[in-house]
């Protein structure tokens, strides 16, 4: 796993370091330095100082590299340029990923719930009515663009109905305590709505395909053999067995799953990692951009690597491999 | 192999959602290949009609009935009208035959069946006076009946060819509406005019001898959101709502006045082509956006890209996937390792945010931004092969476990041979299926590309589409949600990334048995 | 009458296709009595498999049962709703089928699986359940500390002894056999075998066993049922049947099995294959293959008569 990650940082060097500054022949202080201020503001020259130093702008390519992957590793990812963000990237991230985890962690935990309970009983009625309807409903769900469904949204309720902030961080910015929290909450509503309802469509297909191999089995059979429950029988053994390919899926899915947070950030103006990191290529926010690229990648990785042990644990054929 | 093929073709013809799904996916191929002949309208003409139109079968229904289209109220012949002169024993009138050119009538939005060759000649001999005085000549009016709902708003105006004006300080057209029930309205007075009215109807300012000279004007747009609120809230509609908010028969009213000086002076001119062109609130297919661009023209324009970038992305991606796969699955060892190892590597980037990126950079250099497609679809490429190479490489693995394998090579058969006899029918299979489910994956990328970044290239694709439309979401909540202008072109990206999984899903069933009866 | 814990009365249960009903079970009629240890045998796709799954109302959602009673212990199977059904399955009878090692769920262990059957039940709390899985291991002759092994890492004949213990958890009635020394290895099998036998004497229980291994109903059963084409050929008590056969098809089967102790001979086979049960012959089922077929026999279907006491045929040479 640390291979990977190594190499991820290689190929993050090269697009944000090399690419642009070797090929096109610009110099990276102007990009990853943030402006200064006159020659008396002793403060932001000593910043501007610090950041050439560590991250090693000045010095010739191999050894930027060197530094490069000193400064990544210990979260050194520099100073925010561009006018957009300001101070230390290492912040502007600690400040804003807790929006993305909110947004996304709710979302794919409604998703998968959803999809599990859903995908389950399709399979179960398979060919029937519920059936039927469900999968055509989810599979448009799955064919569904992002910023389609998110605009329509904030069309009908933010603009028409006025029942939603059109814009989640004015919305709620400035605000504190108590007001902030429900100003959150009520910012949260759509958006989460329309996250949920893209990747819920993906899942439940997976789910459902699974489950109907699984029903197949002859140990389901035997369950039912056995006089149990149709209820204990979809939520204990369908579920137990159909739901380990659903996880592979999911660690890989991430990164698009990620992706698709950018456009939804940004439609409802929800101020995440998704919705900066758009600001920043905007504002040719180098330093920022490296670094949001290198957490995504890493992010990718290391959920690769726990869907694999939690495969383990769930799946005790593969443990004897262990 | 190419009964095979034949077989294949039968199976997937009576699978019934493979053959939705090529159905739609033909009709679409169709819209985009033949799109020039299928809609008359550049995509980006604006005020092809009133913006905020309504498609124009949308009028069957309750809420949107008598809506108007496009239409010319009065006669283009001048000589039918009622031509009264006011000025009597100072004035001649004569007809004739006109040819005004069409780039001049373009003004009006004449279709060319409308346009009358009369023209009415005017003359006036004015008398010298110590003030300049104002002196009616002619009076011109007609009637028309009207049982549309109001417009939003109307063009109106005529032809003019002066051929003398000696001694006149000036000349100038007042128009005038009555409306069924007896209310008058000055269509001329500055104050509900969008321009500076007496610079359009009046000679001094702009008209010039011996050609034939537009006199048009237009209602007033005003802001949409001023005018669904007003300023106290009350709401100020578009003009075309006053005027023509009653349905029976109006009269239309032309007058042409003249200014004397302080010497005789002699008039003469010719009129033409008058009209009372009514923009449409219903048009087309799929009606107008903002700017009263045509939506269905846009929309049959945007199938190109969406199709093209999908299906070639999609078909390129598979194909650098499929080649490397079988290499990885064939070779074994470290070449096979290394192959996989890169694969891992591009499955971990996050390929949203670097194709923001990379649009960005390629959109700063002017060259390279006319075939941003091209690029487009290079870098889907790039990113895409590394998912089909897995799955190609363990469909190989397994092959090869096959007894027939061995048995070749204990045959002696080469390399070559085995690959092409034996992997790659096992393959093909994966092969198109693959390609029918990527290519949704690509139409949506792209259209969330365009989405983000809609000023990039000039053609109109159903993201940018949206994306128009979404920022003008606030304006579009006081037009029924412009419900047209959303909702066509996202459910077309449903519906073509639908029919591609019903036939990757049908290719699957028929190249994997074991999924049949699914 | 009422020593009968089963009775089966003109069953019959096709299976609904694209292509039409296939008839696996058509008109079967016979009567067990408490400790009988039943063999039905047939070939492959004969049916026998299904009329199992019917006594059990295991049946999938294409099966319709067409007619016919069935009583266990006095009740009617038939006319149950699946609420009760629920009830009477794995306490009232049981089944190990056909393959067993895949009958197993891989993710649980195997203790948790047995329990699973005794406490759905609500026979004992999940610590008595235990111990009772400890001891039906150790009567099927696996050691108690493999209790909470995964099947993954038993092998096959371990796993189909799992799948009789479970089988017997709650003291069924009768316990249904489906194969089950099919899939494995002949000293396997030998080994299953004798744990049968050894049950047997030790529970007294009422089993019925499905296979196409004359053989091993010979060795265990005491009737035996000979099943063709969705009917029953010849029935009767093991002695009658295996020495007296009556119905052509069971002599054919008798006797296509190579004897060891006799002279070099040539291997004997019933010609022709078994009949589409969608579109079986017409008249006697088995005519087609039959080397005693007459005009009759194209015709008309036989009736199951009684010929000597206690042995049925269906043929029309009697």
């Amino acid at each position: 796993m640390f291979v990977v990650i190594f190499i991820v940082a290689v190929i993050n060097f090269i697009i944000f370091q090399v690419l642009p500054f070797t090929v096109m022949g610009i110099d990276p202080k102007t990009w990853f330095v943030p402006a200064g201020g006159t020659r008396n503001d002793v403060y932001i020259n000593q910043i501007r100082q610090q950041v050439i130093q560590s991250l090693g702008l000045d010095l010739p390519l191999d050894q930027r590299f060197f530094q490069y992957i000193i400064a990544m590793f210990t979260f050194n990812f520099g100073y925010n340029v561009g006018g957009a963000l300001e101070g230390p990237v290492i912040d502007t991230i600690i400040r804003f990923a807790p929006y993305t985890v909110l947004l996304l962690g709710t979302s794919t935990v409604i998703s998968f719930i959803i999809s599990i309970y859903l995908g389950i009983i399709s399979a179960h009625k398979r060919g029937r009515t519920f059936d039927k309807i469900s999968l055509i409903t989810f599979l448009f769900f799955y064919a569904m663009p992002s910023f389609w469904i998110g605009s329509l949204l904030l069309l009908f309720f933010a603009f028409g109905l006025k029942w939603a902030p059109p814009n989640a961080a004015a919305y709620f910015s400035g605000l504190s305590g108590i007001d902030y929290i429900l100003a959150l909450l009520k910012a949260l509503a759509l958006p989460l709505f329309s996250l949920t309802l893209i990747s819920v469509g993906g899942f439940y297909l997976i789910m459902r395909n699974s489950a109907i191999d699984v029903i197949t089995e002859d140990y389901i059979l035997m369950a039912k053999a056995k006089g149990l429950s149709t209820r204990k029988i979809l939520f204990k053994h369908i579920q137990r067995n159909s739901i380990l390919p659903l996880l592979t899926v999911f660690a890989i899915s991430l990164g698009f799953v990620l992706s698709g947070a950018i456009i939804t950030e940004t439609i409802f103006g929800w101020p995440g990692l998704g919705y900066w990191s758009f600001v920043a290529i905007d504002t040719l926010d180098f330093p920022f951009e490296q670094a949001f690229f290198f957490i995504v990648s890493v992010m990718v990785v290391v959920a690769n690597f726990i869907a694999d042990i939690l495969y383990g644990v769930l799946d005790p054929r593969i443990r004897t491999g262990w | 192999m190419p009964a095979r093929r034949q077989n294949a073709l039968k199976i997937l013809l009576k699978n019934k959602i493979g053959v939705t799904g090529l159905a739609i996916i033909l009709f679409f191929t169709f819209l985009a290949v033949f799109a020039p002949f299928i809609t008359s309208n550049d995509p980006n003409q604006v005020f092809v009609a009133n913006p905020w139109a309504i498609p124009q079968w949308a009028t069957i229904f309750p809420p949107y009935q008598g809506w108007p289209t496009n239409m010319q109220l009065v006669s283009s012949d001048i000589t039918s009208w009622n031509n009264v002169i006011i000025y009597h024993s100072h004035v001649t009138i004569s007809t004739g035959i006109a040819s005004i050119p069409n780039s001049i009538l373009a003004v009006s939005r004449y279709s060319s069946s409308e346009v009358s060759n009369k023209f009415l000649e005017i003359n006036v001999t004015l008398p010298a006076t110590d003030i300049p005085e104002n002196i009616a000549v002619l009076n011109s009016s007609t009637t028309f009946t009207y049982n549309f709902k109001p417009p939003y708003n109307f063009l109106f105006g005529l032809f003019v060819y002066p051929l003398e004006v000696k001694n006149v300080t000036d000349f100038y057209f007042l128009i005038t509406l009555k409306t069924p029930s007896g209310k008058v309205y000055h269509l001329t007075n500055y104050l509900i005019m969008a321009t500076s009215v007496q610079e359009v109807i009046s000679y001094r300012n702009g008209l010039s001898l011996n050609h034939w000279n537009p006199v048009s004007l237009t209602t007033i747009l005003p802001d949409v959101n001023v005018a669904a609120l007003g300023s106290g809230g009350e709401g100020i509609p578009n003009t075309g709502l006053i005027y023509l908010n009653e349905t029976g028969t109006y009269t239309y009213t032309i007058q042409l006045d003249a200014i004397t000086s302080s010497s005789v002076g002699f008039l003469s001119l010719r009129i033409s082509n008058p009209y009372l062109f009514v923009l449409g609130r219903a048009y087309g297919l799929m009606g107008t956006d903002f700017e009263g661009r045509d939506i269905w023209s846009q929309f049959v324009y945007g199938a190109r890209i969406s199709m093209e970038v999908g299906i070639l992305a999609g078909v390129f991606s598979v194909l650098v996937g499929a080649f490397l796969g079988l290499f990885a699955g064939f070779v074994e060892g470290i070449l096979s390792e290394v192959t996989m190892r890169i694969t891992d590597i591009f499955l971990v980037i996050p390929f949203l945010p670097l194709a923001i990126v990379f649009i960005t950079v390629i959109s700063q250099n002017a060259f390279l931004a006319q075939t941003i497609y091209f690029w487009l679809i290079v870098l889907f490429v790039i990113f895409g092969w590394p998912g089909v190479t897995r799955v190609i490489r363990s469909q190989v693995l397994s092959l090869k476990q096959r007894g027939y394998i061995e048995a070749a090579k204990v045959l002696g058969a080469k390399g070559r041979y085995i690959i092409r006899r034996h992997l790659l029918p096992g393959v093909m299979g994966l092969v198109y299926a693959n390609i029918a489910l990527s290519v949704p994956g690509f139409i949506l990328t792209e259209a969330a590309l365009d989405f983000l970044f809609p000023g990039v290239s000039e053609t109109p694709t159903w993201g940018r589409m949206l994306s128009e439309a979404f920022e003008h979401a606030a304006a579009a909540a006081y037009y029924d949600y412009a419900w047209w202008w959303f909702i066509f072109p996202g459910l077309a990206i449903v519906i073509v990334s639908l029919s591609f999984i019903m036939l990757g899903y049908a290719l699957d069933e028929i190249f994997n048995p074991r999924l049949r009866g699914r | 009458m009422s020593t009968n814990i089963l009775e089966v009365e003109n069953l019959r249960m096709y299976y609904k296709t694209k292509e039409g009903y296939v008839r696996a079970v058509d008109d079967v009629s016979f009567d067990l009595s408490k400790g009988d240890f039943l063999g039905i045998a047939g070939e492959s796709a004969s049916g026998k498999t299904s009329l199992a799954m019917t006594i059990m109302r295991l049946l999938p959602t294409n099966a319709e049962i067409k007619s016919g009673k069935i009583l266990l212990d006095g009740m009617d199977i038939l006319s149950m709703k699946e609420s009760e059904l629920r009830k009477i399955r794995w306490t009232k009878i049981s089944l190990v089928p056909q393959g067993s090692m895949n009958s197993l769920n891989p993710v649980f262990n195997i203790g948790s699986q047995i329990v699973e059957g005794i406490v759905e039940h609500k026979l004992m709390d999940k610590k008595a359940a235990w111990k009772r899985a400890e001891e039906l291991l150790e009567l099927v002759g696996i050691e108690r500390n493999r209790i909470k092994s995964y099947p993954h890492e038993l092998s096959g004949g371990m796993k189909q002894r799992v799948a009789i213990a479970m089988a017997l958890s709650n003291n069924p009635d009768i316990v249904i056999l489906d194969e089950p020394t099919t899939a494995l290895d002949v000293i396997v099998q030998a080994n299953i075998m004798n744990l049968l036998r050894d049950l047997k004497s030790k529970l007294n229980m009422t089993m019925i066993l499905v296979t196409h291994d004359l053989s091993i109903i010979a060795d265990l059963c005491n009737k035996v049922i000979i099943y063709y084409a969705g009917k029953i050929a010849e029935m009767g008590s093991i002695l009658s049947v295996y020495s007296k056969p009556l119905h052509p098809y069971t002599q054919g089967l008798l006797a296509s099995f190579p004897n060891i102790r006799a002279k070099r001979q040539k291997l004997s086979y019933i010609p022709g294959t078994p009949p589409n049960l969608i579109n079986p012959p017409k008249g006697c089922r088995f005519h087609p293959r039959c080397p005693f077929a007459f005009e009759r026999c194209r015709v008309e279907e036989p009736q199951l008569r009684e010929i000597e006491p206690g042995h049925y045929v269906a043929c029309h040479l009697y």
